[in-house]
């Protein structure tokens, strides 16, 4: 990163090697929406290059990535509502698996099934918390220094949405 | 009202999750817990196994596109770098926390352009000479510009005009105050405070930016000037946002997000 801020822009090509396939996860798991994941990853490594003066290089670039992909995310969420709900599960269920067809990926496993809708309706917060630990590998720590808070905060909204979690499948299981 | 068993299950996930955070944690850890606290075994069990079911969740791949679309504007921008040097260096301060906001704004301000243009569209070719716009060669001007035109695209023009400006003076700071706090037109309000924002490292720029703030009666202008308030670490605007809350005309939503903005002051 030293070096893109140097004014060596072609070194963000390593980077995004590096990391934009965990940012598209990141994106598609609180999205559920593929396309728009990829215009978010996009769109970050965008802000990285525009504000890479911005990058004080005092904590891992991920922190920084991951901060500005919240921006970004937050952003776009506020012009459009990207998450998807019950009515569009057939495009998410074609999304996550592109290469079966739409109809027999909805009923393949309804356990996930309710599990990706669950996990939808988790608020935006527990949500995070969970993807970024659970997913993107990083330590509550880190998660806290993200969403500014303290660890405690992160480990208690990692643990509630569990519980939200299991609230919301026994739901949907009776629905 | 939660029992003491209740409370001791809550400590006993936490406990849980702390130590799930270790990729070594395994089953056999699993089984330890539930030993230290039989009766919260099943609850162990059961957030134990939808912690490891979350990860069966499939992804897609990005799609090749993806890395097509980055490197082509990766060169975009190298070839853009390499022609021109910014004419005003922002620092990390005055940009932390703007990345949220300014997206939205492109689109607000774009769509503004768009929907002003088509109500707006002269009907004749007299009009279309007559909205064409000269460059404003001196402050007078430019100050002649920003206050005298009835049309919000003149004026979104002008203000966008001053950008151009390697510093403003008094009178055109006072002129951008003067459409900050009385334009009826929020994205000419959002424009004025986009090319405030530009010299905000002028004394009194950043004052009549916060000065500002209790006039607003447009949510997103009011969460754009407290986010700027933030980025501009100008502890007077602590005031000035209260005024706004006092005066009623906040949105739940938006006052929870000033609120906030006090408490970080603070």
């Amino acid at each position: 990163m030293q070096k893109v801020q140097d004014g060596d822009l072609s070194k963000m090509s390593l980077l995004f090697e590096r990391h934009h396939r965990d940012l598209f996860r990141y994106f598609f798991r609180l999205t559920n929406d593929a396309a728009k994941s990829e215009d978010l990853v996009q769109d970050v490594f965008y802000r990285l290059l525009k504000y890479r003066h911005t990058y004080r290089g005092d904590g891992k670039f991920i922190y920084w990535m991951y901060s500005v992909a919240k921006n970004t995310l937050i952003g776009s969420m506020r012009k459009k509502n990207l998450v998807a709900k019950g009515d569009n599960e057939r495009e998410v269920a074609r999304q996550a698996n592109p290469e079966k067809n739409g109809e027999d990926l909805l009923i393949a496993t309804e356990r996930k099934h309710l599990l990706r809708r669950a996990m939808q309706e988790l608020s935006p917060e527990k949500k995070e918390a969970i993807i970024l630990s659970k997913f993107q590998g990083l330590k509550y720590q880190e998660i806290a220094k993200l969403a500014n808070c303290t660890e405690n905060t992160i480990k208690s909204r990692v643990h509630r949405g569990l519980i939200d979690l299991k609230a919301i499948l026994l739901k949907l299981e009776i629905q | 009202m939660k029992t003491t068993a209740d409370h001791k299950c809550e400590e006993a996930l936490l406990q849980l999750q702390t130590r799930l955070e270790s990729e070594d944690f395994s089953k056999l850890d699993l089984e330890q817990l539930c030993l230290q606290f039989p009766r919260c075994a099943s609850a162990l069990r059961s957030n134990y196994s939808l912690w490891q079911e979350l990860a069966e969740l499939e992804v897609p791949e990005p799609s090749p596109a993806l890395k097509v679309n980055f490197h082509q504007m990766l060169g975009e921008m190298t070839a853009a770098e390499s022609g021109r040097k910014p004419r005003l260096a922002f620092d990390a301060w005055i940009w932390r926390g703007f990345n949220l906001k300014w997206g939205m704004l492109a689109g607000v301000f774009a769509f503004g352009i768009l929907i002003g243009g088509l109500v707006f569209r002269p009907s004749n070719e007299m009009g279309i000479a007559k909205t064409e716009t000269v460059q404003p060669t001196n402050e007078s001007e430019y100050y002649t510009a920003l206050t005298s035109s009835s049309s919000a695209i003149d004026r979104l023009a002008a203000i966008q005009n001053t950008q151009e400006m390697e510093q403003l003076d008094q009178k055109i700071v006072d002129a951008l105050y003067q459409i900050l706090v009385q334009d009826k037109n929020v994205n000419v309000r959002l424009s004025a405070i986009e090319a405030m924002v530009e010299f905000a490292d002028n004394a009194n720029v950043k004052e009549s930016l916060i000065r500002a703030i209790p006039f607003q009666t447009s949510p997103l202008v009011q969460l754009t000037l407290a986010e700027i308030a933030l980025a501009l670490d100008d502890k007077n605007a602590v005031n000035k946002i209260k005024q706004l809350l006092e005066t009623g005309s906040v949105e739940v939503e938006v006052k929870m997000k000033l609120e906030q903005t006090i408490e970080t002051f603070l």
